[in-house]
Formats: C-alpha cells, structure tokens, sequence
C-alpha cells in the first residue's frame, strides 16, 4: 500500500534564532496533518496545507519534505517536540511519528491509530472517543484527560505506554483503557468516572483521588489515600481475560506475573460514589 | 514658607491585604510622616522614590517615546510574545494588557500562575463559598490559617479582619478560635489556640480524611495516623469544624502550591462546600501582591479566563501548564517577553528565568529589579497608589480606588502599555 512520508527540514519557520544560533522553536499547531483529509488530496496540493505557529499561517512544505504519494497511511520523521495537536480529532488511516511529539496529540481522537517513536508532552489522547495510540517512549501529563472546564475525558479507545507517564493521566477518564509498561506520577485516575488503566510499573501518590467509578490495576505496591477501603484479597479471574484481550487485540505484552495471581481489592473513593476499584498484585 | 500637605485614607498597595487607612503628610513631594503602616508598608512608602528607572534601549540611556516604539517593534514583529506580570499593576493596566496581548497574538499571565492560580483552577472545578472580610471580621468564630502566615507576610491582617479585629458580633480575640494548620510553627500558628503539624505536601490526605468524617462515613487507616496528624485528633479537629456557627479557612501557599498543587484547593474547597451542611463556612486565598486578585478578577472579565491566556489565534485559549510563562519559557516557545510590574528573573525557576536573557525582553516597572539587569528595553513608569491612580482589588475582591499623593515625572503603568498598543493597531 502506497505511504505518505514527510521529513522535518532541518530550517522551518517555527525556529528561534539568535546570532543564527537556534535558542526555541515556537510551537506548530498540526492538526490539519490528518490522514482523512490528506488521502484525497493530490501532493502539491498537500504542500498547501496550512499549519499555524505562534500568531502566523504557514504552508506544509515550508516545514516538510513530502515523499510517497497520498495515503491514509503518514509517516512522519523528525523532533516534533513543538508540534501540537497532531492526530487531533483523526477518524481514520494512521500516523507513525518517528521522532518526539508535543503536546495534544491524538486529542479528541475518533479512530484510527497513532504510533510514536519517541517521547510524547502532555494531553495524549485527551477526551478521545475511539482509535488505538502506541507511544514507544514515555508520555507527558493528563494522558487521556478531560481538558480544563470539560467534565469528561476519555471516552472509548486505547491508549499503550511502553515507557513511563507523568501525573493526572486519565484524570476525569470516562471509559476506555490506559496501559502505562513503565512508572506512573502522581493523582493517577483523579476524579475518574470509569474505564480501566493498567500500570506496570510503580505509581506515585494519591492514586484515584476523587474517583467515582472505573479499575486500576497496578502490579507495585501503592500508599493508599485515606478515603479508599480494603475489601479482599483474591484471585480476579476477569483480570486474565482482560490481559488476553489486550495481548490478542492490541499485541501489548503483559508481565507473566500478572496472570493468576492474587490482588488486594480497594474501594474507593468514599468522599464521592466510592465504586471504583484498586486492585494490586500481591507478591506472595 | 513650608507647605505640608496631610492625606488621609491612602491605600497601600504592598499585599493583598490592601489596607486603606494609611496617613501620609508630604512636604516638597517628599513623605515626611506615615501613620498606621506595617513594618513592610513603611518602607515601601520610605524607598517609593528611590531607585526608579529611567528609558533604556540595549543599556543606553534613550527617551521616553522611543522605547515606547521599540517595545511596540518587538512586540509586532514577534511570532509568538509573551506578556507576563501584572499582579503589581492597576486593573486599567491589566484591562490595556489584555487589549495589547490581542493585538499582538501574544500568551497573556499573570504571576498568579506562579501563585495561588491552583487555587483558581481548583474554583474552576467545585467553586468557592467565599465572603468578604468584613462579614469575616464582624461574624467568624472559628478562623482556620492553613499554609498561610499572615503575621509576616500580611502584618496588617489579624489587627484588621481576623484574630485580633474587633468585629461588630465578635468583638475581641476570645471570642474566636483559631486553628493553624502548617508544616513549621510560624509566628500565625504561635497566636493560634491549636497548631496542627502536617507532614510536608500531605495536605491533600488530611482534608481528604476531614471529608470523610464530615460526610458521616468511617475513617479506616491502616495507621493510626494521617499526615502526621493522630486520627483521634482529626476527629476532634472535624467535631469542631461541625459545631463552628461562621467557619473560616484562610489559605496560603502553603495549600496551593505543595503535594498535590490544585486538587489540595480542590480538596478543600469540597470540604467547605460539605461543612456549608452543618454551618456557615467561607474561604479566602491570602493574595500576596496588592493587585494580583485584579489580575484574575481583570482577565476573566476581559478573556474568560483567570491567566495563561493565548491570543495567536486572535481568540482567546486557556490552558495553565500550556500557556503559563513558566512553561513557555522553559520550553523555549515564546521569542519575545514583555514584563508588566513583575521581577520573574527573581522569582521564576532558573530555567525559565535564564531564557529571558536570550530573548529581546521589554520591563516596564517603577524600579530597578533583577529582572531589569537583563531586559533589552526598559520603560519607567508612574508608582502605583503614591504617584499614579487606578483600581487595585483586595483578596475578597472588593476594588478599592487609589489616590496619588505624590508627583512623578513618567506616566502610569495603563498609559504606557495603551501607548504602545495603539502603535501595534495604528502601524
């Protein structure tokens, strides 16, 4: 199937410079780089595309070398640490990032996929409704979130972190599942509403701070606010469901201690409808 | 013939606090007696004078209009500026502020954001039950101060609205309660009748567990205690939040700005929300700078939003952690920096503080500050309160109108900054 590549020239308009020494790039709001609009489109009409940074309007080729031919398929090299909004609100195709990425990326997703090699900045798949993300290196903050003033994040989709994550992801997450492989930061699934998170790796504090519904599960013990119950410690058979929907569906490689095991159950949090779940993986 | 000159009612302009009964008598444009100010406020009023900055262009001496036109060249001529400040400033500079980030695309904050701005996004997500210190002074009979010291930080404060004003139904000390909530037993706490001593940044675990207990549901910890408190004395603590008739919690910074930063304020916030069940209960942020509740109180009537405002798309976007002046300059994304009555080389984290060396930066401020050893053009300016007039608004966001009492030779804060737009609109 025929590709579409775009390569970040080493000179672009979004660069600061002082004494023709790059010292800051402004950021690049991407978001018109979607495959549903670019596969029908011829190349130089690509090239035409409009991409804004800081208060001014720019072409796609003044940032991009354009290779391949039009394609739901995009694949774009190069550190796009300042480019935000990229897969914002995508519906279809794929876009694979060989490079960091900035912030909002894949935001109010609806389908599709997204993959990055690299490092992703803050509101990954924020308020996304559906579409798969893989983010090979670690991610920012509010993955999954509902932004400022909304009441819901995430609803639907998946979202797989191989490296680590910072604070508040799935912060007021509604549905969906999260699977962070690495270390988690602080308030992790904060005033959640439902869907499921994963974290492999540890988790910092104030786990499910205001949460109402929803399951975390984590396989490092974690300090507990004061507004969560011990319920049980069990053998949670869902959960090996669980782990083989995620390995047959998405190809995300589960720890192999994770499976048939014991977890502690909490409930929590009472100050508000106290029906969301913690479960931890209990080494015994 | 000497020719002294009495003013009486002048506002004070140092903190949040605002008050608004000091004394001046002024003889030859020179303050020759204060009355009724804190140790703070006196030398504020003794140095006005002294130290004020004159027009620079790239460390030489210029004039008034030129750097003016140079400020409104580099602001134009950015892709992406930021304007940041403001809390020092009147609300007819903040309101000129705004207008000029929308001329020029720029980012627009304020250092609320470095400040209690947690707890504005925190207002954001419950709201807050609030009321002026007035009704405070006149009615609270149990005052809480948590992570706040006003004894040093607003001095005036407890002599004027809470533990030692002298209220119309709450006429003296003994009849109020004063709890102090704090990492360290500061001065506040040491007036207080309990201090409570909280492990650093576990703010957000206490309140949490006053919720529950207020909320009628069973505390079940596996220790015996949360935050460095004894669960038996959070039960006593929550027993006298219940009994309180007109509570009052009193927040600094030492809430908004440790452990988990907003949802503490969130935390709280719902707490006094659920305590509003049993009695009456308000809560109020101690602002540091004079006019830094203008700065959200100006910008939510202008833009919507209370800072970290974005105009590159002409319309106003909020996002603190995105827009904020601390993140676009650690990451390097604004090329240019205009500061409005703000010293961010002293205050803001080295990184962010070290890229304002980098990029054409504009101060316009009364004074000599840190940040002025690094600008590339500074504008001198009128000094708020003793040479210039305007609107400041106190903590409980009642506005107060100020008054100058002494003569300056530079315009205010407001004329310059609409100067300057006005060439940004006419060019």
């Amino acid at each position: 199937m025929s590709k579409l590549e775009l390569t970040l020239k080493r000179e672009n308009p979004a660069l600061i410079k002082k004494a023709n020494k790059i010292i800051g790039k402004v950021p690049v709001e991407a978001q018109n780089i979607k495959p549903s609009l670019l596969k029908d489109l011829n190349i130089s009409e690509i090239g035409e595309i409009e991409l804004l940074s800081g208060k001014e309007s720019y072409l796609l080729k003044d940032f991009f070398e354009i290779e391949g031919s039009p394609s739901e398929e995009i694949i774009i090299n190069g550190d796009l640490s300042n480019f935000k909004y990229l897969g914002a609100a995508m519906e279809t195709g794929s876009i694979t990032v060989n490079g960091n990425l900035g912030m909002h990326a894949a935001s109010e997703m609806k389908a599709g996929y997204l993959e990055v090699n690299g490092n992703v900045g803050d509101w990954l798949g924020a308020e996304m409704t559906g579409g798969f993300i893989k983010i090979n290196g670690h991610a920012g903050n509010y993955v999954g979130a509902a932004f400022r003033g909304d009441t819901l994040g995430m609803n639907r989709g998946v979202i797989y972190i191989k490296g680590n994550a910072g604070n508040f992801v799935a912060n007021k997450m509604r549905r969906g599942e999260i699977i962070i492989e690495g270390d988690c930061g602080e308030l992790l699934a904060a005033q959640m509403i439902a869907g499921s998170v994963y974290v492999f790796g540890s988790c910092k504090n104030r786990v499910g701070a205001g949460m109402k519904r929803g399951t975390i599960i984590t396989l490092n013990e974690v300090e507990m606010l004061p507004t969560f119950n011990y319920n049980i410690s069990y053998f949670p058979d869902f959960l090996n469901i669980a782990y083989n929907h995620l390995k047959k569906d998405y190809g995300i490689e589960v720890p192999p201690q994770a499976y048939k095991r014991r977890y502690k159950r909490y409930t929590g949090d009472n100050t508000e409808l106290g029906k969301g779940e913690i479960l931890i993986w209990e080494n015994v | 013939m000497t020719n002294v000159k009495e003013h009486k009612n002048i506002t004070c302009t140092f903190c949040g606090a605002l008050c608004d009964n000091i004394e001046v008598e002024v003889e030859n444009n020179q303050i020759k007696k204060l009355r009724n100010v804190c140790a703070i406020s006196r030398k504020k009023y003794e140095h006005a004078l002294e130290d004020r900055t004159v027009p620079m262009i790239n460390g030489q001496k210029s004039d008034y209009q030129s750097v003016i036109t140079k400020a409104a060249e580099i602001l134009k001529n950015s892709k992406n500026p930021l304007i940041y400040g403001l809390s020092s400033t009147t609300a007819e500079g903040q309101k000129n502020a705004v207008k000029l980030a929308e001329l020029s695309g720029a980012n627009i904050d304020s250092t609320s954001s470095v400040c209690h701005g947690p707890g504005t996004m925190a207002k954001q997500l419950v709201g807050m039950v609030t009321a002026t210190l007035g009704e405070i002074k006149n009615r609270s009979d149990l005052m809480l101060f948590w992570g706040a010291n006003p004894v040093e930080a607003h001095p005036n404060h407890s002599k004027r609205y809470s533990i030692l004003a002298e209220g119309l139904f709450k006429k003296n000390r003994s009849e109020r309660e004063i709890i102090a909530f704090d990492v360290r037993k500061t001065p506040t706490a040491k007036m207080a009748d309990h201090y409570v001593e909280l492990e650093p940044g576990k703010d957000f675990e206490l309140l949490m567990a006053l919720r529950l207990l207020i909320n009628g549901k069973e505390l079940n910890s596996e220790k015996d205690e949360i935050a460095g408190v004894k669960i038996t004395e959070i039960k006593e603590i929550a027993e006298k939040l219940k009994n309180a008739k007109y509570g009052s919690i009193f927040y600094g910074m030492g809430l908004t700005m440790t452990g988990a930063k907003y949802m503490n304020t969130w935390a709280a916030m719902s707490l006094i929300r659920d305590l509003n069940s049993y009695g009456r209960f308000v809560m109020m942020p101690m602002r540091g700078h004079g006019n830094v509740a203008g700065s959200e109180i100006t910008m939510a009537w202008q833009t919507g939003y209370p800072f970290a405002v974005n105009f590159s798309r002409a319309y106003p976007r909020y996002n603190p952690g995105e827009y904020t002046a601390v993140d676009l300059l650690a990451n390097k994304e604004v090329d240019a920096a205009f500061i409005i009555a703000s010293d961010p080389a002293a205050n803001l984290p080295h990184q962010a503080a070290a890229f304002l060396k980098e990029i054409p930066t504009i101060v316009l401020d009364p004074h000599w500050n840190l940040t002025t050893d690094l600008a590339d053009v500074i504008i001198p300016s009128a000094i708020k309160g003793i040479t210039a007039t305007g609107t400041v608004y106190r903590m409980d966001h009642v506005p107060l109108h100020l008054r100058s009492f002494l003569e300056d030779q530079w315009p205010d804060d407001a004329e310059a900054v609409s100067r300057i737009g006005e060439l940004i609109e006419n060019a």
